[in-house]
């Protein structure tokens, strides 16, 4: 069997041979029994394929990956500039003075209202529930756009992000890219009984999420670290093609720390994310 | 340029200049296709779907680089691939310093996979167990229907390589597959 011949059994396997070729194709795959084969082969694989359907998401995967995704455009979104203090505190001030708006319109419209539409006292107290409400709603947008929505620490897999300098929250706006703060990157396993092993896929999974950008690279923060970290992390050197190597922090793996490092490599950046045991220095999980 | 090519340069231009609902919209477009093509190449929706987030996290991260020189969905494919690639080389590396060959335990999610992958199970099996570049080209060109050529930009290689694969790829499969009609045993890989 001949290179050329594959094309001819493909053709003919697929049906896309014209009529005036056809005849003579099939005369020359008959001629060879190891072309007939091939022919055989070609169509029970297309028929089988031919009989699968277009797999689609399920709506509890949508909806994971477009959260996923929202968290993601969230955090890595274009830069828009934060809004200064005073444009923060004229939103705060517009989102009251909507709110005074609408008591205003409850307690002197509505009466109005009633009188001319016979309304009772249910009423006026459903209206004022309902104001109320919204105050409270348009409160809580003022202060979401003062302080963001996001924080690291919300992802409910088990774990939070802590700061080294203070105990606030760092803040994600869903509109700007975040400010690499290295008092933010420590990761730590949240409520880790004897036993129970953290879930470092997740972790993983959640660092590959935010990207290893977001951490600081482990140069800059070398100087912080104790002489056996640094010498664990030097003795299980990464991919060599890595471009920053990232320090995420330490989990405890069944009463052993495991130092936690991210490192981008390879043509689409693929960030890898390492479990080191800090006392062996060996690797013990890698994602 | 294709109406849906034309909105795809759209939205992605659109999602540059900062508006993040037109990733999603973008997303929303292909996710389905590109979901088809990782579970087709994972085998299971998990890691699927893992895959599919990669993919669109990497569109995302690098959505600057794309040049409009292939469509966006060629490029998006390409990198829905490359990441399939890249997982089911870390999950071996992953099975390989766990223990010996061939002691791996059963994956618990695979039989969920064989009955979600919309492939009838002996198809299912018969496709994971060819080479995985040869599963790439029969996902693209016999399960999504493209041509040869938009495979062969998705794949980076030549069109004769993917042809070849795809050649190939059947016959190993209908080896698989036991074909009633032929008696090819199994063909060779390379």
């Amino acid at each position: 069997m001949h290179e050329h011949d594959d094309d001819i059994i493909m053709a003919l396997a697929e049906g896309t041979f014209e009529p005036d070729v056809l005849a003579p194709a099939l005369a020359e795959v008959s001629e060879c029994p190891e072309c007939a084969t091939a022919l055989a082969d070609q169509k029970v694989a297309l028929a089988a394929m031919r009989s699968a359907q277009a797999p689609v998401l399920d709506d509890l995967e949508r909806a994971r990956l477009h959260r996923t995704m929202r968290e993601a455009l969230g955090i890595e979104a274009p830069v828009v500039a934060e809004p200064s203090r005073h444009e923060r505190s004229y939103r705060r001030l517009a989102a009251l003075g909507s709110v005074a708006a609408v008591l205003i319109g409850v307690v002197v419209v509505a009466p109005y209202l009633n009188l001319l539409g016979g309304g009772g006292a249910d009423d006026s107290a459903a209206t004022t529930t309902a104001a109320a409400a919204e105050e409270r709603a348009a409160i809580q947008r003022a202060d979401t756009l003062a302080d963001g929505e996001n924080s690291l620490g919300a992802g409910g897999d088990g774990f939070e992000t802590t700061s080294e300098a203070g105990g606030e929250s760092p803040e994600l706006s869903s509109t700007s890219a975040p400010a690499l703060a290295p008092e933010f990157r420590v990761l730590q396993w949240r409520g880790s009984p004897l036993g129970s092993e953290p879930d470092l896929a997740s972790l993983a999974r959640r660092i590959r999420l935010q990207g290893s950008g977001l951490f600081a690279p482990l140069d800059d923060d070398s100087a912080h670290l104790s002489d056996a970290t640094a010498n664990c992390l030097a003795a299980s050197s990464p991919d060599p093609e890595a471009a920053t190597v990232s320090l995420i922090g330490t989990v405890d793996v069944e009463g052993t720390a495991a130092l936690i490092v991210a490192y981008v490599a390879g043509d689409f950046e693929e960030v890898t994310v390492l479990a080191i045991d800090e006392t062996t220095c060996r690797v013990v999980a890698k994602y | 340029m294709t109406h849906r090519a034309a909105q795809d340069v759209d939205l992605l231009q659109r999602f540059l200049a900062g508006d993040g609902r037109a990733f999603e919209e973008l997303m929303g477009a292909h996710e389905d296709r590109v979901f088809g093509v990782c579970l087709r190449m994972m085998r299971d929706r998990e890691a699927a779907l893992d895959a599919v987030q990669e993919t669109f996290l990497t569109v995302f991260r690098k959505a600057d680089r794309y040049k409009a020189e292939a469509a966006f969905s060629t490029w998006l494919y390409r990198v829905a691939v490359n990441t399939c690639y890249d997982m089911l080389r870390r999950a071996k590396r992953r099975s390989a310093d766990a223990m010996p060959e061939g002691l791996e335990p059963a994956d618990p999610k695979a039989a969920d996979g064989y009955l979600s992958a919309e492939l009838r199970p002996d198809i299912e099996t018969a496709l994971q167990a060819i080479p995985v570049e040869f599963r790439a080209a029969i996902v693209l060109v016999d399960l999504e229907g493209l041509a040869l050529e938009t495979a062969a930009d998705m794949l980076g290689v030549p069109v004769g390589t993917v042809k070849s694969r795809v050649f190939r790829g059947r016959r190993l499969l209908a080896a698989h597959l036991g074909n009633p009609h032929g008696t090819s045993g199994h063909p060779r890989v390379d």
